[in-house]
């Protein structure tokens, strides 16, 4: 330790920082752990949803009894309760918190935020049952009945404009990547979401419109919410561990500007051989393939970024799931723009190849981030640390092991079964028995998957509950030996 | 790890109040400090250059999008659905009207006014068309008419006329080669009139033959060097019309 060196967190400009930080993390800190305990509550619901549908797929007689356990009806579950209930709610708590951080403004009215998301969850909690009780409407991604949909708008209004105050108070000149892109999908989800109810639900326009707008909609629900949060999420996280800079700004404008205008674009792509008029189609087409840009530019940001530190990368909790994150989201978009072609999506449409790559997306690129993003957060906002190492090594190998199972299985049959669907000499009823073997393994994949989740929570609600008990203990958690750890500064 | 003896920060915490150093003392804060102390400095850009090989591999790709879009677009129209839809291949032909309407149209705008809409003439002046021979005879008489003008007197059906019929090939009012064959063939065939159609091909043989001549023609030389009747070059009307009493 240097001589010089000064807890009082008044005598340096570093310091001061650092107290604002301690003040800041304060502010958010209920509803941000709130947000986190709904979001695990939702994964563990939506992974129970998940392994049921799974398993339904392959063996359509398994727990049959129930109406509200048909497939149809926990297939949607499990969409919104992951779309809406984990994934919303985690981009609330980490998103917020880095926004409010970068910013250098605290929450001003934490009760506001809080009771919103208390709303929230009550309206997707309605809204999920709603499905269950065969309510649901027949808009994929926007299943939940009309009865629940208002409240979310509303709440989701009250919790997203303290991001947007935030910003307005923010503190010093520059603006950092994270806030381009937090702030930018701050205004791009209530524009979809309201944009889709009216357009589908509430007033619906004429005929094939309406298709284009739910593809519209569905798609950029990944595009321009999950994504702009989880690039954010790593664009903070992967220099803040590794204490260097990001590798270059310009990228990062060029990133960031190049997903604003082509992801909008890029939904169509679904509707390929649709009655849809065909420029339309064809300017999705294109777009999606100029998704490239973005995704190089970010990749090669995000990989100069820990070039070199790989070995404090493989240690950090944090950034082994960060980093497994950001490589899933070059593989898996590269994937995606060439699903977008004409002659691939003609094999590829209608089959479990896309359901694999919406999986790809949302889990192993979006959902392994955010967690990196959780076992950041909470022992800032708890002011312990993780009580278990261990927990989080299952938690890290069960997901990572459980998603590429399930993107190969789904990916590789899904790609056999629509050479076999373009096949007119083969019936239809042994390609549907041909995929079943697939569909066993992605029910594998799920029990990794659950195991990791489970992992996930009991580490989360050990800590959460003996927060006290695990105050003094001395340094983060890592994955090294007891001895090697104090050599580690991080 | 940090230090939790007082003389390090005696100095600094001078300048603090008593409350806030004996806070600042107080072992748990610095446990909980401890923490955010480790953490590293909050993230900033670095500002390397885009490499450029990037920019050249994103403008091609630009470039191959402007080009599937101009390929694939179906002309922007909202009926075509068909990546490979032509909008040129498939564009409506120009509806194509029949010569006689052709004529009747020329006739009403430059005719009517001294043959009269009823074909007759005006007595003395304007010679009448209806059961004219000079209409109804040999195409290549009309045709010079048409073509070059004509002065001077002439006799129609035994009455005299003198007037002066303007030139409405090239060298006068310049009526195009199809319009002239098409009021040929509206005057030849209206009012009971029952002669063959001027054709355009006929028409282009008698303006490739009359179109340097720059005087009009009197009655007298009308009749003179006639050549052969071209035999009437069947239509595609016609051919179906043979081809359908044929089936039948």
């Amino acid at each position: 330790m240097p001589e010089s060196y000064n807890y009082n967190p008044y005598s340096s400009p570093s310091d001061a920082v650092k107290a604002e930080l301690s003040e800041i993390d304060a502010s958010i800190r209920a509803a941000a752990i709130f947000f986190v305990i709904s979001a695990i509550g939702w994964l563990m619901l939506g992974t129970v949803f998940a392994l049921l549908a799974a398993v339904k797929s392959h063996s359509p007689d398994f727990a049959d009894a129930y109406e509200f356990l048909t497939f149809g009806r926990v297939r949607s579950a499990h969409l919104n309760a992951m779309a809406l209930g984990w994934a919303s709610n985690i981009i609330f708590a980490v998103g917020l918190w880095i926004m409010a951080r970068l910013c250098r403004a605290p929450i001003q009215h934490k009760g506001i935020l809080l009771i919103a998301g208390i709303f929230w969850n009550i309206g997707l909690t309605v809204g999920v049952f709603g499905i269950l009780g065969g309510d649901m409407t027949s808009v994929e991604w926007l299943e939940i009945p009309r009865y629940a949909t208002p409240l979310l708008a509303f709440s989701y209004t009250l919790i997203g404009v303290w991001g947007v105050i935030a910003f307005r108070f923010r503190k010093g000149d520059h603006v950092y990547v994270s806030q381009w892109y937090i702030l930018a999908a701050l205004f791009w989800f209530p524009w979809l979401y309201i944009v889709a109810q009216v357009m589908i639900i509430w007033f619906p326009v004429r005929g094939v419109v309406q298709s284009v707008t739910n593809w519209w909609f569905a798609h950029n629900v990944l595009g321009l919410w999950f994504t702009p949060m989880a690039l954010a999420t790593a664009y903070y996280l992967i220099p803040k561990v590794l204490g260097r800079p990001i590798y270059s700004y310009y990228l990062s404008v060029l990133g960031f500007w190049s997903l604003a205008i082509f992801y909008n674009w890029a939904g169509i792509h679904h509707l390929i051989g649709g009655p849809i008029p065909v420029w339309l189609i064809s300017a999705g087409i294109v777009a999606s393939v100029m998704m490239v840009i973005p995704v190089i530019v970010v990749g090669i940001n995000h990989h100069m970024s820990i070039l070199g530190m790989h070995k404090q990368v493989w240690r950090s909790p944090t950034l082994r799931f960060v980093v497994f994150g950001a490589i899933s989201y070059t593989l898996v978009s590269l994937i995606g723009s060439s699903m977008a072609l004409r002659t691939v999506n003609e094999i590829t449409h209608f089959t479990h190849f896309t359901v694999g790559h919406a999986h790809h997306g949302v889990y192993a690129f979006f959902t392994m981030i955010m967690f990196g993003g959780v076992y950041y957060m909470m022992p800032r906002l708890l002011k312990c640390e993780w009580p278990s190492a261990g927990l989080i090594k299952l938690h890290f190998w069960g997901s990572a092991i459980g998603i590429t199972i399930m993107v190969v299985a789904l990916q590789v049959g899904g790609w056999i079964q629509g050479m076999e669907i373009k096949n007119a000499e083969i019936p239809f009823l042994e390609i549907v028995q041909n995929t079943i073997p697939w569909l066993k393994a992605r029910s594998v994949s799920g029990i990794f998957l659950t195991a990791g989740h489970c992992a996930f929570a009991l580490n989360f609600f050990w800590m959460l509950f003996a927060a006290g008990a695990l105050r003094a203990k001395e340094g983060p958690t890592l994955f090294v030996n007891k001895e090697k750890e104090n050599s580690l500064v991080l | 790890m940090i230090s939790k003896s007082d003389d390090t920060n005696n100095s600094s915490s001078e300048s603090l109040g008593s409350m806030e150093r004996a806070v600042m003392q107080d072992e748990q804060v610095q446990d909980v400090h401890a923490q955010l102390m480790r953490e590293k400095e909050e993230p900033v850009e670095g500002f390397s250059p885009v490499p450029i090989v990037l920019m050249f591999f994103f403008a091609a790709l630009c470039f191959w999008g402007g080009v599937y879009l101009v390929e694939h677009s179906g002309g922007y129209r909202w009926d075509a659905y068909s990546p490979d839809f032509d909008p040129t291949a498939d564009a409506p032909k120009p509806v194509e009207i029949s010569l006689f309407d052709r004529g009747a149209k020329i006739y009403r705008n430059q005719c009517a006014q001294c043959h009269q809409a009823s074909g007759n003439g005006v007595a003395g002046v304007y010679p009448p068309l209806v059961a004219s021979s000079w209409v109804t005879g040999h195409p290549e008489v009309v045709a010079r008419i048409l073509i070059n003008g004509l002065n001077g007197p002439m006799i129609v059906n035994g009455k005299s006329y003198n007037g002066n019929m303007p030139a409405f090939g090239p060298g006068g009012l310049g009526l195009k080669e199809k319009d002239i064959a098409g009021v040929i063939t509206y005057i030849r065939q209206e009012w009971g009139n029952a002669a063959p159609e001027m054709s355009e091909q006929m028409i282009a043989e008698y303006s490739s033959k009359y179109n340097s001549r720059s005087t009009p023609w009197s009655s007298n030389e009308l009749k003179q060097d006639l050549g052969p009747i071209p035999e009437a070059v069947p239509t595609d009307d016609n051919t179906l019309d043979a081809e359908e009493t044929a089936e039948l």
